[in-house]
């Protein structure tokens, strides 16, 4: 099952990810375990408005240090899906969504890379030809 | 021993000496790294839009390499904690129905969950190879201290790695500096992350990450830092010089793949090591 707002539930509010969270260290307006509260209160529309979700760099150390073991990482990129859904992400997303959307890769190989690949003595990287109707739908053909 | 080589969107643009000297380290010991058509990105990006679609992309990913047979090497940590992350959610019955369901639209198959995903470290790192290391080292680099970055993503979800070393403690990567004879460091910010993958939402907190772990092992003594990932590779090489002023220091420090130390190590060549891709020079 893909996670939902309940699978923060058990929190104890004991902080212990946001103690050990790199990006709270440097940015104390950033805190893990106020989001996860919040989702626990049903508070999601809250949480999706606030900015330091988009933070988060992923790293999982939240999740790997929670005494419930909640996937606090997971439940913050839950955040940002909801976030992105509801047209609140920043710009960096939707063109991110784009360029995904079109090539299947965030990174899309050109010409000129490959012709570089060639020279360094790498395979040609093909563009990846079909298949992308599936995730056009399901992100939204906007 | 052979292996589908899932290369992810990075790599095959901004990591070209991690390619060569895995491409090459591999064949030296053979582990044969076959290339597929058709791969896409990991889902990595896309869990903050869809975790639906993430999952999906993950899967296909994982049902090409899966329908000949192979199991999978990845070469960048994000890509290899996603695929190994997606075998665990693909666990479920109904989510799994789901997602092949749309794998059948796309008609390339059905995903079994019969594939393993594995980093190429951790397979390097085997002590058979780590032994023929040993005994076949032409470069003598007993007088170098290296530090390590593992990268968050190249040890958690612990889960999803199978929990095959201790996350606060692991030894993968030590094990490869010590068998070519080097001397790792240790420093405070070990396991702080690059920065890199929230560098689009606050640049200052990223360079802020990478430039500190710079600094850091700078002062204890380190001649380079070890990575295995090619996003980590871009925060503390790529972006050294800004990194390094977010703390207010200059610094020069190489950034080498533990694929290039390790083949370093054994003689092979600049071009088969991609050292000319290496934009912090050092001459050993
Ligand atoms: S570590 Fe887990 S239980 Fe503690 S506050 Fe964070 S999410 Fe809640
Ligand atoms: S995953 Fe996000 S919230 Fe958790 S410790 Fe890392 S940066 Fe902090
Ligand atoms: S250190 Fe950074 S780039 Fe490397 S795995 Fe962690 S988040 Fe990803």
């Amino acid at each position: 099952m893909l996670l939902s707002p309940n699978d923060a539930q058990s929190c104890l509010k004991c902080g212990k990810c946001t103690s050990g969270c790199d990006i709270n260290r440097l940015d104390p307006s950033f805190i893990p375990h106020r989001l996860i509260h919040l989702v626990t209160m049903g508070m999601v529309a809250d949480s999706i408005s606030e900015y330091s979700i988009w933070k988060c760099s992923t790293c999982f150390t939240c999740s790997e240090r929670c005494p419930q073991r909640i996937k606090v990482t997971e439940i913050l990129w839950m955040l940002k899906e909801k976030a992105f859904k509801e047209g609140k992400s920043p710009d960096f997303v939707s063109k991110q969504s784009e360029i995904i959307k079109t090539h299947a890769k965030l990174f899309p190989i050109s010409d000129k890379d490959n012709a570089r690949r060639q020279k360094a003595g790498l395979p040609v990287i093909e563009e990846y030809p079909d298949g992308l109707a599936n995730l056009r739908q399901i992100l939204g053909d906007k | 021993m052979d292996y589908a080589l899932y290369l992810g969107c990075a790599i095959p643009i901004k990591a070209l000496k991690y390619e060569l000297s895995a491409r090459n380290i591999a064949a030296r010991f053979g582990i044969n790294l076959i290339d597929l058509k058709c791969f896409t990105c990991c889902g990595f990006p896309v869990k903050s839009m869809d975790n639906l679609a993430a999952l999906y992309l993950s899967a296909r990913n994982l049902v090409i390499a899966e329908s000949q047979g192979l199991d999978i090497v990845g070469l960048c940590s994000g890509c290899v904690a996603t695929l190994s992350e997606a075998i665990i959610m693909l666990e479920d019955i109904n989510l799994r129905k789901e997602i092949n369901g749309l794998l059948k639209k796309e008609g390339i198959g059905q995903y079994k969950g019969i594939l393993k995903v594995r980093h190429l470290a951790k397979i390097l790192s085997k002590d058979t190879i780590l032994e023929q290391i040993s005994n076949n080292i032409s470069f003598d680099l007993t007088n170098k201290c290296l530090a390590i970055h593992y990268g968050c993503h190249y040890l958690k979800p612990s889960e999803a790695h199978g929990k095959l070393e201790d996350v606060n403690r692991p030894t993968s990567i030590s094990k490869i500096v010590k068998a070519i004879g080097a001397k790792e460091i240790d420093y405070d910010l070990k396991s702080q992350c690059c920065g890199l993958t929230m560098m689009s939402a606050d640049e200052s907190i990223a360079y802020q990450l990478a430039g500190s772990k710079l600094k850091d092992i700078a002062e204890k003594g380190a001649d380079a830092l070890i990575v295995a990932c090619p996003s980590c590779c871009v925060a503390f090489e790529n972006n050294q010089k800004i990194a390094c002023k977010a703390v207010d220091t200059t610094l020069s420090m190489p950034v080498l793949y533990y694929t290039q130390l390790m083949g370093l190590a054994i003689g092979m060549s600049d071009k088969e090591l991609g050292f000319e891709f290496n934009r912090v020079a050092f001459k050993w």
